[in-house]
């Protein structure tokens, strides 16, 4: 029962945003596993080194992999060959997916999983456009086929702005958290917790507007966390000098923060109608 | 703040003298040994008419029945004594010395005497909550080493309570008051306090309870179970959203400062649902949890979250390893949340 929760991933498209290779190897051979199970064929592409520790890994599970390596379910690339651009598809190898996605269905497999280590595709300083291009590209092919994809990148990594790449996924691992700010409103919605508040903080800086009150929607959201209410806090404190936090329909979990955290004073609350207007 | 600091320390007296002094006028932490009625009433009277002849703001935290019996055999000067009912500020004993902080703070904020009576352990509470209470006891030494003046008496009642309660207390209390004489207790360990998360074991978790390992990315799937198992425990919503969040709190402490995964154990005993979160991080202040958010450093908000919403919370921790407990009873009212009980003290008992 708790694996059954535990690997519940509603979405296909999803966002991994890694620390360290130790939790990439272990969300994808979860992520192999799961593909494994279903009769779905999985291709991993990814380095070899890491390759062959997703392997053990799923070897560990009990779970023997190598059957499905013979049969051809299971199946391995290096990133060049997913990601390298050519010159008719400069970038990346979305025309290679769609045949292999199109041939596994024939062979009878039920669809096409794939776990793509986008951080060992991108050696060197890897370009934020032609990368987002990819992920929306390949989110589309998600969204119309059946093909699911996990997609892991590092947190380590300078000059991507990772909150971009995440709102190019349908999820990001599992979490479906989205800001949208537009002059004087920003609405937030799905779950708010430490492993993705801080990919709606660019969001949050960009909503504070130069003068006048913030209406923040929250009617979408149902859980934020201790992290996540003391970004509103915070917010409401900058641009306190010239207008209020106006909160939305906030989830129980905030109520249940600033009363305890005495912080109640610091916004304030508004019905749907006000927020409408 | 480094330079502050030694600006500070150079105007004051020799260091010594300092130390010397404080620990003679801090806390004066007292238990007393009741039988009966007549002689809680003969240990607490007095006390209380003495800070209230001295002027001194005085809090009393004992079970309601008791608030009644100590107000009519006062009379009208109870008035003045601040009333607070000690089974729902301490349900969770942990919530004890943040009641004590605010009482402190409201009054003087150290720079006046102050007085107390609270009673953390009771006849009828359960064994973890009498654990609890008593490492409650041995924290109150050190959170209050450097308050001035506060006076704090604890009755126990001896002819219901068993003897290892009565020992442990004595351990836990720099004096005993009997009969209106006060002495030293030869009994009392001073270096209690600071081991108490790595001295007190825990019994093992059922070998049926439910358990799965998380990360950052599974917080999620940690509050949809615990919110789920609640449910089937018969814990109402708002309670059961309490718990969810207060366990949420707790992973989060083990991805940030666990080693970035811990394992999420849920179980149902006759009473209660335990939530346990282990992981492999250790905790170095014994206060955590105890000090009201503002003040906290990162981590303590959880944990002084967890310790306001749930009915008890047992914390463990010894290098490499930390295991708290979360318990919610079924059909429990409960809640430290400020304004939700009057442990702010500002709503008096009736």
């Amino acid at each position: 029962m708790p694996n059954k929760v535990l690997n519940n991933v509603p979405a296909s498209h999803v966002c991994r945003i890694v620390r360290s290779p130790e939790e990439q190897t272990a969300a994808a051979a979860t992520w192999a596993r799961l593909g494994l199970a279903a009769f779905e064929r999985v291709l991993y592409v990814g380095r070899a080194a890491q390759r062959d520790s997703v392997l053990r890994q799923i070897d560990e599970t009990g779970i023997d992999w190598r059957p499905a390596a013979n049969d051809g379910q299971l199946l391995v690339a290096h990133p060049d060959e997913l990601h390298q651009g050519t010159e008719n598809e400069p970038n990346g190898g979305l025309a290679e997916l769609e045949v292999l996605l199109e041939e596994s269905l024939d062979q009878g497999y039920v669809g096409l999983r794939l776990a793509d280590d986008v951080s060992a595709a991108l050696s060197g300083v890897p370009e934020q456009e032609s990368l987002l291009d990819y992920e929306h590209r390949l989110d589309q092919l998600c969204r119309t086929n059946q093909l699911s994809a996990m997609c892991f990148y590092d947190r380590g990594w300078f000059g991507i702005d990772l909150s971009q790449c995440a709102q190019a996924h349908q999820c990001l691992a599992g979490h479906s958290l989205r800001a949208q700010a537009a002059p004087g409103r920003l609405a937030i919605s799905g779950e708010m917790d430490f492993s993705n508040v801080g990919l709606v903080a660019s969001t949050l800086e960009k909503a504070a507007p130069p003068v006048g009150d913030l209406i923040v929607d929250l009617r979408g959201l149902s859980f934020i966390d201790v992290r996540g209410v003391e970004e509103l806090v915070d917010l409401a404190r900058r641009i306190a000098p010239v207008g209020r936090v106006k909160v939305v329909d906030p989830p129980v979990a905030m109520r249940r923060i600033l009363d305890v955290a005495g912080w109640e004073a610091e916004l304030d609350f508004v019905d749907d109608s006000e927020a409408d207007t | 703040m480094v330079s502050l600091g030694a600006e500070r320390s150079r105007a004051d007296p020799p260091g010594d003298d300092r130390v010397e002094s404080i620990s003679q006028s801090g806390l004066h932490h007292q238990a007393t040994f009741y039988r009966d009625r007549a002689s809680f009433l003969a240990a607490t009277v007095p006390f209380l008419e003495e800070g209230l002849a001295a002027g001194e703001p005085v809090l009393v935290l004992v079970e309601a029945r008791k608030i009644e019996t100590l107000r009519a055999s006062i009379g009208a000067t109870s008035k003045r004594i601040q009333f607070t009912d000690m089974s729902a500020v301490g349900r969770n004993p942990a919530r004890i010395i943040p009641a004590w902080r605010q009482f402190v703070e409201e009054n003087g904020g150290g720079t006046r005497a102050v007085r107390g009576v609270g009673e953390p352990i009771w006849p009828g509470r359960s064994e973890d909550e009498i654990a609890e209470a008593q490492i409650h006891e041995e924290l109150l030494n050190l959170a209050f080493a450097d308050v001035p003046a506060m006076s704090l008496l604890c009755p126990y009642d001896a002819s219901l309570l068993s003897p290892t309660v009565i020992s442990q207390a004595k351990r836990a209390h720099p004096f005993v008051a009997d009969g209106g004489a006060v002495r030293e207790c030869n009994l009392y360990d001073k270096n209690s306090g600071a081991a108490v998360f790595a001295d007190r074991a825990l019994s093992n978790p059922p070998d049926h309870a439910l358990e799965v390992t998380f990360d950052d990315y599974g917080l999620r799937d940690v509050r949809d179970i615990v919110q789920h198992e609640a449910r089937i425990a018969g814990i109402d919503g708002q309670r059961a959203a309490d718990l969810g969040l207060s366990v949420n709190e707790l992973a989060t402490n083990s991805v940030e400062h666990g080693g970035g995964s811990g394992i999420l154990r849920v179980w149902q005993t006759d009473d209660v649902l335990v939530c346990e979160v282990g992981d492999k991080g250790q905790i170095d202040d014994p206060l955590i949890g105890r000090v009201a958010p503002a003040e906290h450093e990162v981590g303590g908000r959880g944990l002084y979250l967890a310790n306001q919403l749930c009915d008890l919370v047992q914390v463990r921790s010894r290098p490499g390893r930390t295991t708290i407990r979360v318990h919610m009873e079924p059909g429990s009212q409960s809640s430290g949340v400020p304004g939700v009980t009057g442990a702010s003290g500002r709503r008096p008992a009736p």
